[in-house]
């Protein structure tokens, strides 16, 4: 294909490097960006306008930055949950329903304990959360490692299993004595503390270290090798004596188990709400799913993650922020995540294939990823 | 084609095809074909078979030579070439949809075939088609219910179906059963006396081809080698123009006085893949300092044998005793702390992993070894530093630990296996096809540590289908053939003609 | 009580699932998996209502939700076939940026369809579409398994390998199946809109997209049972929210546990044709090489 005085073409390529991928990476965020501007456009806003005001009021205000402090909380943790069981090869879609399951344990216990203080029953709302969010992802688990079922659409079932469990549970016996179809609201020992003078919860900081702990988990022990060696290669796992179930399973429950984590997170860590709130099937569920295309944005790397959810978290609240500010329809943050994903998904393809140019007349090759 | 007997339906002149790293598969192949006859080729792996089998179905295309087809020259583009031109193949690992009837397996792609299916009437054409060769099929079963040989014959109608006139089969007797087996050879001699021309690629099943062929021509290291009417044909003749002459290795084999048994099989056997008996009632044992070569050429039950030993298949009866103890329930990890190390003949798809570097692939066998590990922390420092000893001492070319291993050669890249294998001290080692394609020097180094090993009292089974190189090693010889093992010979006894004979189904009647 | 009106409701949104579902069943039947099933209905229900908005015509507005439907199914197609990118990754991505888009664009269109937008209904209170979608079925179902393309299909969603060296052109036959998916999702979007509930508000689909899916997978992949499972989810879908039809001891989870029923049979479905032996003896026809993309010889 000839652009100018260029002749264009597609060449296999041999190897990829982790340079390589990071480049593929940056430039689908990129490309995504452009994309995005045609809401702007819409708008009969300039893109650079548009941009300034979402990264100003993220990045520049305090409230601003409480918010994407708040929400990349939320993001990070749905994004490890992805992550650590996708570096086994395990591609954990159930997070929206193991989200639901930690906010029911938070509600549940949360009302239940009415009367204990904080520092019994907190403890107790995240150990119900990690439990019923672990227990949710080693069924899936367990239904593909031992009977090969496909993880993908039981997960899928599931995260609509549970939403409508909640939906049962918030409008019936958790329902709030006011009569809206949202849940009765945490007491103020059920809720998470925030850092003094802020409205940002203390779970950040617990959202950072179990991402550092993961890191140190894959990179220096041997579970974690046996988890990367799964990932890499199932058959040399397998010749090297690891038990891909017993793997799956641990896994996907610690995967689950910080979704659920991220239930307690978005219960009784936010302000003015400390709830489950009548849509949350579209915040956070439809969230939840974010943590695919930030998984792979990260490269599956939990350190990485942090940065990532960082800077997606800024977008997002200056997105929604603009949407109030500018006048805009809802919904445009929804389109720049699907954007997002599908620019991410078709990048893979340069894992194996590489654009290739050369000046016409003369035989010097320049390689673009 | 309206043929009679004896008239040359494709000849083959000077056929040549290179790859890439200078690799001559075929060289100046002449070959030619009559109306119905059965014209067996036999041939080692890497003896050319493969290519010309290709070329001549049409996946590939020759540099050199020309063929000539029913007194014309003929060009071999693509399958669909092949199969106007008359040239049907029948693949050695069938090319059939399992989920779909046999019925729909002929028909898919065939010219005829209408918008509507009209399966009343294929069926009909069909079943007198088969019937005309003496094959019974049913139509109407689904593939994934057929056994081999029944799975076998569909293909062989679906090409009659689409009318060719010459059947090419690709090992036809690998996966039968020796009654399938006798099946097939009264189907073949049907089909040859309508005039139509077989032609068989065999490697090592020498009763086969002296039962049904009506010439056999023998391929070597790309050439012809000869060619004989199967009458004035015998088996001493033939094993002695498929493995040559005996070549010398530089090895520096000492001997040693065998000690305890380390392994004892007694009985073993278990399916392949397909569901199908792969190992039948191997009985034999290994001793400290003991070299126990199988010879015999890769798909006769080396594998699957191999597998089970290791604890990555199930076997369907027999015992297995190492060192004394009955592992037949130990987990794959359980075999490798007892003293078992296993060298795959998968480098790449098992033994190693591509994308991690050499320092993290010397972590498959370490990771829980507790020389290694404590507190569930894995020391990469002393692995990558073990690493590094590995390759000074195995004189691997490589920079240092950090290179990836799809980066290295492959001779390079089965000293890594090795030295990582030998460094958890096996008592037993299993190398399958321990030297398949590497560089002499390599190959060499490989040889000599398995010799080495020896020395220091580690029992060894090796795999492997290069003649020359197990007569060299081993103490023992046990020739396998279709998953039973032949004999076992002692070195004294074990000659190349006689092993050659053993591992392509003679059996021995000196015995 | 159960009485004709409430036959007409559910069976309209049976057709709902009958239309999605059996795109998706043609599609997965070659070999390529959309899991975006709900943002494909999405966006043929937006554009099936603008339309018709906007022209008075409902039969315009069916044309535009096919249209639009079978461009996001090439685009699936696209990334899936010719990329060969992971299908659920780009399946939940083009769902998500379709309930953004859908919600952003149809803002200025919330409310009532205008009154000579909607479908007419002909017979007892069934509109031409239910004849219509039960002929496509019924094809759906002859292609498949009694002409040649229909074998076609199978073998590609089966071996392509195979059907390549029988003479095949896989991607063609891909291509040509999930632009079929595409446009019976759109349809399906459009029915929705112009049929069952003819009024515009965000994410209009509320979830029906998965249980089409759901619906392809507990079908086994035949039609036969897809036919009944649609009308049978269906069914529960509209009991869900007329509880006073079947009168059970005042239960008040009936609404949710009629909508979950769905999933959890699709789950025990799954599961029970996981095991090699049942399948076989049930028939179960998993398309072997179903979400996984082929790779030709390079």
């Amino acid at each position: 294909m000839k652009i100018g005085s260029y002749q264009y073409g597609i060449e296999k390529r041999i190897v990829c490097t982790s340079f390589d991928a990071i480049k593929i990476a940056a430039l689908s965020v990129a490309l995504t960006f452009v994309l995005f501007s045609f809401f702007f456009w819409l708008e009969g806003i300039s893109p650079v306008t548009g941009y300034f005001q979402m990264f100003s009021y993220a990045f520049g205000t305090s409230t601003g930055m409480e918010l994407t402090i708040r929400r990349m909380t939320f993001m990070l943790l749905v994004t490890l949950a992805f992550i650590f069981p996708q570096r086994a090869g395990v591609l954990n879609i159930g997070a929206t329903g193991q989200l639901y399951a930690g906010m029911l344990a938070a509600i549940g216990i949360g009302l239940w304990g009415k009367s204990l203080g904080s520092s019994a029953l907190i403890p107790l709302m995240v150990v119900g959360a990690i439990l019923s969010g672990g227990m949710l992802a080693i069924f899936v688990a367990y239904l593909r490692a031992k009977m090969n079922v496909n993880e993908i659409v039981v997960a899928l079932m599931l995260n609509s299993i549970m939403f409508y469990l909640v939906k049962y549970l918030i409008e019936g016996p958790w329902m709030d004595p006011s009569g809206r179809p949202e849940s009765a609201q945490l007491v103020k020992a059920a809720r998470i503390p925030m850092i003094p003078g802020t409205s940002v919860p203390y779970s950040i900081f617990v959202a950072i270290a179990i991402a550092v702990l993961l890191y140190l988990v894959l990179a220096k022990t041997s579970f974690g090798y046996e988890i990367r060696l799964t990932g890499a290669n199932p058959s040399s796992a397998r010749y090297a004596g690891v038990s891909f179930l017993k793997i799956a399973l641990l896994t996907m429950f610690i995967g689950g188990a910080i979704a659920g984590i991220a239930g307690i997170h978005q219960t009784a860590g936010i302000r003015g709400v400390f709830r489950i709130h009548r849509y949350f099937a579209l915040y956070p569920g439809t969230w939840a799913y974010y943590g695919i295309v930030f998984g792979l944005i990260s490269l599956s790397n939990p350190l990485a993650a942090i940065f990532v959810t960082f800077f997606f978290s800024g977008m997002q609240v200056g997105t929604q922020a603009l949407q109030s500010r500018l006048g805009m329809g809802y919904g445009a943050d929804l389109a720049f995540v699907g954007i997002l994903m599908i620019v991410l998904v078709s990048g893979q393809y340069f894992y194996h294939k590489k654009i290739v140019w050369h000046k016409m007349g003369s035989r010097d090759r320049k390689k673009e990823t | 084609m309206d043929l009679s007997k004896g008239e040359k339906i494709l000849e083959m002149k000077g056929i040549t095809k290179r790859f890439s790293g200078g690799v001559v598969a075929n060289d100046h192949v002449d070959f030619d074909i009559e109306a119905g006859e059965i014209h067996a080729l036999l041939g080692e792996n890497g003896a050319g078979k493969s290519t010309l089998m290709h070329i001549l179905s049409g996946l590939i295309e020759p540099d050199e030579g020309e063929i000539i087809i029913a007194g014309q020259k003929a060009r071999i583009g693509s399958p669909q070439d092949a199969l106007k031109l008359g040239i049907g193949m029948v693949h050695q690992h069938r090319k059939l949809i399992p989920a779909h009837s046999v019925l729909e397996n002929i028909i898919i792609g065939h010219p005829r075939t209408p918008i509507i299916l009209n399966k009343r009437k294929a069926k009909k054409e069909i079943s007198q088609l088969a019937q005309s060769f003496g094959f019974e099929i049913d139509l109407d079963a689904k593939v994934w219910q057929l056994d081999a040989g029944e799975a076998q014959i569909v293909e062989i109608v679906k090409v009659l179906y689409f009318g060719a006139r010459i059947l090419i089969l690709d090992e036809p007797t690998s996966t039968l059963t020796p009654p399938e087996t006798e099946q097939l050879m009264l189907s073949l001699k049907r089909m040859v006396k309508e005039g139509l021309a077989v032609v068989p690629f065999i490697t090592h099943k020498l009763p086969v081809v002296l039962d049904i062929s009506d010439r056999i021509t023998i391929l070597r290291n790309g050439k012809i080698v000869d060619h004989i009417a199967t009458k004035a044909a015998d088996e001493k003749w033939l094993a002695r123009k498929m493995v040559g002459k005996e070549t010398l290795f530089d090895l520096h084999r000492t001997e040693v006085e065998l000690g305890k048994e380390v392994l004892k099989v007694i009985n073993l056997s278990a399916l392949n893949n397909k569901g199908f008996q792969a190992v039948k009632g191997v009985s034999f044992s290994v001793r400290e300092g003991e070299i126990v070569g199988i010879a015999g050429v890769t798909g006769n039950g080396q594998y699957e044998l191999a597998e089970v030993l290791m604890g990555l298949r199930k076997p369907t009866q027999g015992a297995i005793f190492f060192q004394g103890k009955d592992i037949k329930r130990a987990s794959i990890k359980k075999r490798w702390s007892l003293g078992i190390g296993y060298v795959p003949a998968e480098r790449i798809e098992v033994g190693s992993v591509a994308d991690f570097s050499l320092g993290d692939n010397m972590a498959i066998n370490l990771y829980f070894n507790d020389n290694y590990c404590t507190w569930g922390i894995l020391n990469f420092k002393k692995i990558y530093r073990g690493t590094e000893a590995s390759i000074r001492e195995f004189n691997i070319k490589t920079p240092d630990h950090r290179a990836k291993a799809k980066e290295m050669s492959g001779g390079n890249l089965q000293k890594l296996i090795l030295a990582r294998v030998i460094s958890c001290r096996p008592r037993l080692l299993i190398v399958n096809l321990p030297t398949q394609g590497l560089d002499v020097g390599a190959g060499e180094f490989v040889q000599n540590k398995l010799l080495q090993l020896k020395k220091r009292g580690v029992g060894i089974l090796l795999i492997s289908e290069d003649l020359d190189e197990t007569l060299s090693l081993s103490d023992s010889v046990a020739p396998i053939y279709e998953g039973q093992l032949m004999g076992i010979l002692s070195r004294a006894e074990a000659d190349k003609q006689k092993v050659g004979r053993m591992m392509a189904g003679m059996v021995m009647s000196s015995e | 009580m159960i009485n004709w009106e409430f036959c007409v409701a559910f069976i309209q949104a049976s057709m709902i699932f009958l239309l999605a579902a059996t795109g998706e069943l043609v599609n997965q039947r070659s070999g390529v998996l959309n899991v975006g099933l709900e943002g494909l209905m999405l966006v043929g229900a937006l554009s099936a209502f603008a339309i018709a908005e906007k022209t008075g015509s409902p039969w315009l507005g069916f044309a535009g939700g096919m249209v639009s439907g079978g461009l996001i199914g090439l685009l699936h197609g696209f990334l899936s076939i010719s990329l060969k990118a992971d299908q659920t990754v780009s399946g939940m991505g083009m769902w998500i940026l379709a309930l953004g888009m859908t919600t952003y664009l149809g803002q200025p269109l919330s409310g009532p369809l205008r009154a000579d937008g909607r479908l007419e209904t002909v017979m007892a209170g069934l509109t031409p579409m239910f004849f219509i979608g039960i002929a496509v079925v019924i094809c759906v179902w002859f292609g498949l398994f009694r002409t040649r393309y229909g074998l076609w299909i199978r073998s590609a969603g089966e071996d392509p390998s195979v059907a390549v060296v029988s003479g095949l052109n896989v991607t063609r036959i891909r291509y040509s199946c999930v632009v079929f998916g595409g446009v019976m999702g759109g349809l399906a979007g459009a029915y929705l809109t112009l049929v069952y509930n003819p009024v515009w508000s965000p994410n209009p689909t509320m979830g029906r997209g998965w249980i089409a899916l759901a619906i392809v997978f507990f079908s086994m992949w035949r039609p036969e049972i897809m036919l009944l499972g649609s009308f049978l989810f269906g069914f529960l879908w509209h009991l869900a929210i007329s509880p006073n039809a079947l009168q059970f001891q005042g239960l008040d989870l009936s609404y949710h546990f009629y909508r979950m029923i769905p999933f959890i049979a699709t789950i025990v479905v799954l599961t029970v044709i996981s095991s090699k032996k049942i399948s076989r003896i049930i028939g179960a026809d998993k398309p072997a090489a179903l979400g996984k993309p082929y790779f030709d010889q390079e």
